[in-house]
């Protein structure tokens, strides 16, 4: 620490006074050497500032009225979803090899720009339309695994088997009277009344009882990409790809950022890893269903975005 | 705040001259006690520096002779049921279709220690050559009966009753006659009747998560109870600093902020006999996976 000058003691009285009266400022108000604060013969050095935190998936936006082609670039992260080697594009198939949980529960995808990672260098950006409000979207890409479930054989698969307690009523427990020309007579039939229903032996389906084929679909993370659109409605879904809203800006004419009339002209949503899950689907396991399972989702219309109205 | 002295008016006017330059610059020069900058009787205390602020999981590495890395402290949030089981075959006793808490918080651990622990744990990296580190997931499950007890099927069956008998009956006519048989039956139920399906649901819930470390690319193989995620990989030289391997990225860390753990729920017969294969099938290891940053399998 540097040492504080002395305070005089001699000379002529009135600059004695003012010195020491300065001597006394200059030690209250000297920046204390403490908390990362370092002197140094030219002065005290503040600690230096820590390295910017940068989040994944934090927005860079170029734009505004000097820059021609507006951009944005997003800051390299991750998105976990499930892995499956042997998944398919459609989830119509049904995999030779059975499978009910993925092979990797949440596996690592980096998201691309067009076909080019977040990673590179030069990173990758999204065109922004001028006098429009840009969504930025996450596209997931899913592909499916099929396979039944159940447990019971049946059919070379497996089934679940059902309970049943039936019994069949209305039995003819005798034939009519006939007078067939040798005089009335009627043949009884032994086993009338009402009888339980049990399991059967024919052949084909090869087990008896009543099972119920039921196939469980698993979604695996294929892709994931961000695209832009000016349109206001969310993209519409299908089965195997959705799509996460990541956020909104608003360029004017100018290409400045701007309020959109009430809305908010920028909005980001994404900080931070993602875990993107696609819940199962429990479809039928018979190979002609009357309708095609799952239901494609249809577009939304309801549904509310932050900041605008 | 600290009075800065009088300028000096009167004196000798060289040493009055010089005073007061100085006076100014040290008003000039002297720290603001704003912005957290407190002024005491000794000088100008700076403000304490604020706690890095570091998302959770974020990566400490220490590279060189004895290579570690440290691991910032965060969470994962899972579902929970008290009556969970290490395993799925047990049948529950209370019917439960949803977890008691669909996101509780579990704080993960290196070994036995928690990241928040003082000291914090370490994973050891051994170098040369590459290591890989997952956060291992350990999870229970639940088994409840959908519906609370069976689905109960709708069923439209019909016997297939003989429509006439064909009696040759030459003792009484010497003809061959038939007798008709009335109204075709119908199948219905009786106590406890139709047809039941017997599904049972099993629910997993997080029960542990610890980090772990390998040299082997290939993700481990994953159990109905064990999963992995990958949290990031790292190559070291002889030196243990950091290196490429090929192509490949030497450093890449995935995992940053609170992590959403979840295990979709899997439908099983409920029938507790005479089942021809024990379900869920068990995972199978992955083998076409890709990791980001790295295109070779090493």
């Amino acid at each position: 620490m540097h040492k504080l000058p002395g305070k005089m003691s001699r000379g002529w009285r009135r600059h004695v006074d003012a010195h020491n009266d300065l001597v006394d400022y200059v030690h209250k108000t000297h920046p204390i050497p403490a908390h990362g604060h370092r002197e140094t013969v030219n002065g005290t050095m503040p600690p230096p500032r820590p390295e910017e935190l940068v989040m994944q998936f934090a927005p860079r936006i170029l734009a505004g009225g000097t820059v021609s082609d507006p951009v944005i670039n997003i800051t390299p992260g991750y998105v976990f979803g499930s892995w499956h080697d042997g998944s398919d594009s459609a989830s119509s198939t049904t995999e030779a090899t059975a499978a009910h949980l993925p092979e990797v529960q949440a596996w690592v995808f980096e998201p691309k720009i067009g076909t080019t990672s977040l990673t590179n260098n030069p990173p990758p950006g999204l065109t922004l339309e001028i006098d429009a409000c840009n969504y930025i979207y996450l596209e997931l890409t899913w592909k499916a695994y099929r396979s039944a479930i159940g447990g019971h054989d049946y059919d070379s698969d497996y089934a679940f088997k059902a309970a049943y307690n039936l019994q069949v009523t209305g039995l003819p427990t005798e034939t009519e009277t006939t007078n067939a020309g040798g005089g009335v007579h009627r043949h009884l039939i032994s086993a009338g009344g009402a009888h339980a229903i049990s399991d059967g032996t024919a052949s084909s389906p090869p087990e008896p009882g009543i099972h119920v084929r039921v196939d469980k679909i698993f979604y695996t993370l294929a892709s994931a990409k961000f695209i832009t659109q000016t349109a206001a409605a969310a993209p519409l879904e299908t089965e195997l790809k959705t799509h996460i809203l990541a956020g909104y800006v608003y360029l004017d004419a100018n290409g400045d950022i701007d309020k959109n009339g009430e809305d908010d002209g920028f909005r980001w949503f994404l900080q931070g890893a993602i875990w993107a899950t696609r819940p199962p689907c429990i479809v039928s396991g018979h190979s002609s269903p009357e309708r095609d399972e799952p239901i494609a989702p249809t577009a939304a219309t309801t549904n509310a975005i932050p900041g605008i109205a | 705040m600290h009075k800065l002295p009088d300028k000096m008016s009167r004196g000798w006017k060289r040493h009055a001259d010089a005073f007061n330059d100085l006076r100014e610059y040290a008003g000039k020069t002297r720290p603001v006690p704003a912005h957290g900058y407190r002024e005491t009787v000794n000088g100008t205390m700076p403000p304490p520096l604020l706690a890095e602020a570091l998302p959770q999981f974020a990566p400490l590495l220490m590279t060189g002779e004895n290579p570690a890395l440290n691991i910032t402290p965060g969470y994962v949030y899972g579902a929970w049921h008290d009556s969970a089981a290490v395993d799925s075959s047990t049948q529950q006793t209370p019917a439960a279709d949803f977890p008691e808490i669909q996101a509780a918080v579990v704080e993960p651990k290196i070994s036995t220690t928690l990241l928040t622990a003082n000291p914090p744990p370490g994973i050891s990296i051994t170098y040369p050559g590459n290591t890989y580190f997952f956060l291992k997931l350990t999870w229970k499950a639940y088994r409840s009966a959908v519906q609370g007890s069976y689905l109960e099927a709708d069923f439209n069956l019909a016997p297939d009753f003989p429509v006439n008998t064909g009696v040759d009956d030459p003792d009484l006519s010497g003809d061959s006659h038939t007798h008709p048989i009335a109204a075709t039956g119908v199948a219905s139920e009786t106590a406890d009747p139709g047809v039941q399906l017997n599904i049972d649901v099993i629910n997993y819930i997080l029960s542990a998560a610890v980090f772990i470390s390998q040299v082997d690319q290939a993700p481990p193989t994953e159990t109905e109870m064990i999963t992995y995620i990958p949290a990031g990989y790292i190559s070291l030289d002889d030196s243990g600093e950091i290196t490429t391997f090929g192509g490949d990225d030497g450093w890449r860390w995935f995992l940053q902020g609170a992590i959403t753990a979840h295990r979709p729920p899997h439908f099983v017969t409920g029938v507790t006999t005479g089942q021809d294969r024990a379900e869920p099938i068990a995972p199978t290891a992955a083998e076409t996976y890709t990791l980001p940053g790295q295109a070779t399998d090493a």
